[in-house]
C-alpha cells in the first residue's frame, strides 16, 4: 500500500491529482464498532503563571478518526498536547481518554492508552533506532520490564512499516532530524495504543516520507485508532484528516470535517490574506496568492 | 550477532578479572610464587592438604580480603556511576555528585573524633552519606518536580557544605586523629579484613542485582521526564529508587575504603564504548570493569614502591588524563551540545 502512495520521478502531475481523488474517495475511514470518544477535552484552560495559553478548549476525537490540529506558531498546540499527556496540569477543565479523566490515571495506565510523538527528541546516550523503537513496548511489559520475543517482532514490524529498517542499528543521535522523527513515529506505532498524539510529525520530513507517514496514520486509523495530529500544512489537513480543529490565540475557532473547516475565509483569518483555496473536483489545495489573483 | 559479540566481550572481561585476581594475590612486597598461591587456595577449598602457614597468612588473611574489597568497591562505584549518569541524563556525573563522598567523609571523621557518640565509623559514614543524598534530593525538589540540573547543583552545594564540616573535624582533632582522617580520605584498602568484605559484598551485590534488573527502566528514564512519562514510567519515583540503590552501594564502599575518585566516571564510559548505551549491559559491564580497574590500581599502589602509595593518588593520576581525553576527543559527540 505504501508503494502506491509514492510518487516516482517522471510521473506526470496528474498522478498527484489522481492520487488525491483516490484518497478523497477512500476517506472517511470506516467507522469502527467501538462507541464513544477516544479523546475528550472539555473546557480546558491553562496558563503559565500570569500568561494564559489555553482558554476554554473543547475537542474530541472518535476512534478511527484522524483529527488535524491547525494553528499558527505559538497558539498553544504543544501546550494542549502536554496537557493531554499529563505533563502539565490544567487550571480548569479536564481531559478524558476513553472516558477516564487522565488526572486520575497513573502514567503506566495512560501509556497503555496513549502514544505520544514529541516534536523533537534530544538524547545524550547513543541508543540505536532499534532500542528506541523497542522502548515503545515498555508499557506492555511486565513489572520488571522484560522484553519478550513478541516485543522484538512488533518493534521490527513498526520499523518496516515506517520504512526505517535500514536504520535499525544506527545510533539515534547520529541520525538526521527527519530520520529521528521517523524513529519516534515507529516507537509510537510499536506502542499499539488506541489513541496516538503526534506533535508536528512531518515537520522535517521529505515529501515521500511525509506521504508514507500519513499513509501509516490512515492505516492505523482504519483499524480503529484515534489520531490527533498537529500540523502546519493546511493541505495535509485537507487531504489526510477526517476532521480539523483550528486553534487561534489559545482557543478553538473552528472544528468539523476538514473540507468544511479549512476554508479560504478561515485561512485568511488566521494566516492573513495571502491564502487561496483552490478546488479541482473532490480534491482541494491551499496555495499562496502569487501577485494578483 | 551483536548479542554474541557482547557475550564474548563479557566473558573475556570476567576471565581477565579472575586471572588478574589470582596474579595479584601473589604480587606484593613479599612475592609468592603462583604454585604457592594455588596451594593456599586449594587447601582453603578443601581440595589439598594444609599449605605453608606463612603463605596462608599472607594470601588468605591479608591479600584476599583486600583484593576482594577492591573488586567490590570498584564494582559499586562504577555501577552507581553508570546509574547516576542515566538518571541525570548527564554523562559527566559520578558518585561524588549528590555529596556521597563528602557525607561519608564527615560521618567517618565524626566517628574518629567523637568515638563515644559515633561508635561505628562505617555505620556513621553510611548514615551521613545517605543524609547528604537525601538533603540534595529534597533541596532540588520544587513544587513536585526535581529538575536534573538543579539536583546536580544542590548535590554540589551539599557536597561542599559537608566538606567544610570535615574541615572543622580536622581542625578540632588531635594529631593522631588528623592522621587517621587524612589517610581514610585518601582512599585505600590497607585495613581491609574479612569483616569489611562481608559487609560491603552483602550490600553491594543485592543492590547491583536490583539495578541490573531495573536497567530497562533506566534506559527509558534517560530519555527525559516527559518521554519517560509517556512511556509509562513515573520519572520522580523511578529516579528516587535508582538514586537510593546506587547511593547505598556506593556509600557502604566509601565507608569501608575511603574516597576513591574517577572509577565511577571512567568505567561507565568504557562500558558504553564496548557494549553500547543499553543499561542492561552497561551496569553489569561497568561493574566488572570497575573491579578490574581498582584491582589493577590497588596492585600498582602496593607494588610500585617499597612503601604503599595511597590508592586515591593512583586512581586520580590515571583518571585525570582519561577525563581530559574524553572531553577533548569525544566532547560534542558524547555530551550533546
Amino acid at each position: 500500500m505504501e508503494a502506491d502512495l509514492m510518487l516516482h520521478e517522471g510521473e506526470e502531475k496528474s498522478t498527484l491529482w489522481s492520487f488525491l481523488h483516490r484518497h478523497a474517495a477512500s476517506s472517511p475511514a470506516p467507522a469502527p464498532a467501538m462507541p464513544g470518544r477516544a479523546l475528550d477535552i472539555r473546557g480546558l484552560s491553562f496558563s503559565y503563571g500570569q500568561h494564559g495559553v489555553l482558554d476554554d478548549i473543547s475537542l474530541s476525537v472518535k476512534p478511527g478518526e484522524i483529527c488535524g490540529l491547525l494553528g499558527p506558531n505559538g497558539c498553544g498546540k504543544s501546550t494542549l498536547f502536554r496537557c493531554c499527556m499529563g505533563f502539565l496540569h490544567p487550571q480548569k477543565g479536564h481531559v478524558r481518554v476513553h472516558g477516564v479523566n487522565i488526572a486520575h490515571m497513573k502514567p503506566s495506565a495512560l501509556a497503555a492508552h496513549v502514544a505520544y510523538v514529541p516534536q523533537e527528541h534530544r538524547q545524550p546516550f547513543p541508543f540505536s533506532a532499534r532500542d528506541m523503537v523497542l522502548m515503545g513496548r515498555s508499557p506492555k511489559m511486565a513489572g520488571w520490564f522484560r522484553l519478550r520475543r513478541d516485543d522484538e517482532r512488533i518493534a521490527e514490524e513498526a520499523m518496516a512499516r515506517i520504512g526505517i529498517l535500514h536504520l535499525a542499528e544506527r545510533p539515534c543521535n547520529q541520525l538526521s532530524g527527519g530520520q529521528r522523527q521517523l524513529v519516534l513515529i515507529a516507537r509510537a506505532m510499536a506502542q499499539q495504543t488506541p489513541l496516538v498524539l503526534l506533535d508536528e510529525p512531518t515537520s522535517s520530513l521529505d515529501f515521500s516520507n511525509q506521504l508514507s507517514v500519513w499513509n501509516v496514520l490512515r492505516e492505523v486509523a482504519s483499524q480503529g485508532v484515534a489520531v490527533l495530529v498537529c500540523c502546519h500544512d493546511p493541505n495535509h489537513i485537507l487531504w489526510f484528516c477526517d476532521k480539523a480543529a483550528v486553534m487561534h490565540q489559545g482557543r478553538i475557532c473552528a472544528e468539523g470535517p476538514s473540507a468544511e473547516v479549512v476554508t479560504q475565509e478561515l485561512l485568511q483569518h488566521i494566516y492573513g490574506p495571502q491564502c487561496l483555496r483552490l478546488g479541482t473536483g473532490r480534491a482541494s489545495m491551499v496555495c499562496p496568492s502569487l501577485g494578483r489573483d | 550477532m551483536l548479542r554474541k559479540l557482547r557475550s564474548c566481550i563479557a566473558l573475556l572481561l570476567c576471565a581477565a578479572l579472575l586471572s588478574g585476581f589470582v596474579l595479584s594475590l601473589g604480587a606484593g612486597s613479599y612475592d609468592i610464587r603462583f604454585a604457592d598461591t594455588a596451594a593456599v587456595l586449594l587447601s582453603k577449598l578443601g581440595l589439598a592438604g594444609p599449605a605453608d602457614r606463612m603463605h596462608e597468612l599472607i594470601v588468605w588473611d591479608i591479600r584476599m580480603p583486600r583484593l576482594l574489597l577492591a573488586c567490590v568497591t570498584g564494582m559499586a562505584m562504577a555501577a552507581s556511576g553508570a546509574v547516576y549518569q542515566g538518571c541525570f541524563r548527564n554523562p559527566l556525573v559520578e558518585p561524588y555528585i549528590l555529596g556521597v563522598s563528602a557525607g561519608a567523609a564527615w560521618g567517618a571523621s565524626l566517628a574518629v573524633v567523637f568515638p563515644l557518640l559515633f561508635p561505628n565509623g562505617q555505620v556513621s559514614a553510611f548514615l551521613f552519606a545517605l543524609l547528604a543524598v537525601l538533603l540534595s534530593f529534597f533541596l532540588a525538589r520544587t513544587s513536585g518536580e526535581t529538575p536534573p540540573v538543579t539536583l546536580v547543583l544542590s548535590g554540589i552545594i551539599v557536597g561542599s557544605l559537608f566538606s567544610a564540616f570535615v574541615g572543622i573535624m580536622k581542625y578540632v582533632s588531635s594529631d593522631t586523629e588528623l592522621r587517621e582522617i587524612t589517610f581514610w580520605m585518601m582512599g585505600g584498602f590497607y585495613y581491609a579484613g574479612w569483616q569489611d568484605v562481608f559487609v560491603t559484598a552483602c550490600t553491594v551485590f543485592p543492590c547491583l542485582a536490583l539495578l541490573t534488573a531495573l536497567a530497562w527502566k533506566l534506559n527509558i528514564l534517560s530519555l527525559g521526564d516527559e518521554e519517560a512519562r509517556s512511556l509509562g514510567l513515573q520519572p520522580d519515583l523511578c529516579r528516587a529508587a535508582f538514586i537510593v540503590l546506587a547511593t547505598l552501594a556506593a556509600s557502604v564502599c566509601v565507608s569501608a575504603a575511603g574516597i576513591i575518585a574517577w572509577v565511577g566516571l571512567m568505567m561507565p564510559h568504557a562500558a558504553r564504548m564496548l557494549f553500547g548505551p543499553d543499561n542492561r549491559w552497561v551496569i553489569p559491564a561497568s561493574g566488572i570493569l570497575g573491579a578490574l580497574y581498582l584491582l589493577l590500581c590497588d596492585t600498582l599502589a602496593r607494588t610500585l614502591t617499597g612503601a604503599e602509595i595511597p590508592l586515591g593518588i593512583v586512581t586520580s593520576i590515571v583518571g585525570a588524563p582519561y577525563l581530559l581525553w574524553l572531553l577533548r576527543a569525544k566532547g560534542r559527540e558524547s555530551y550533546g551540545s
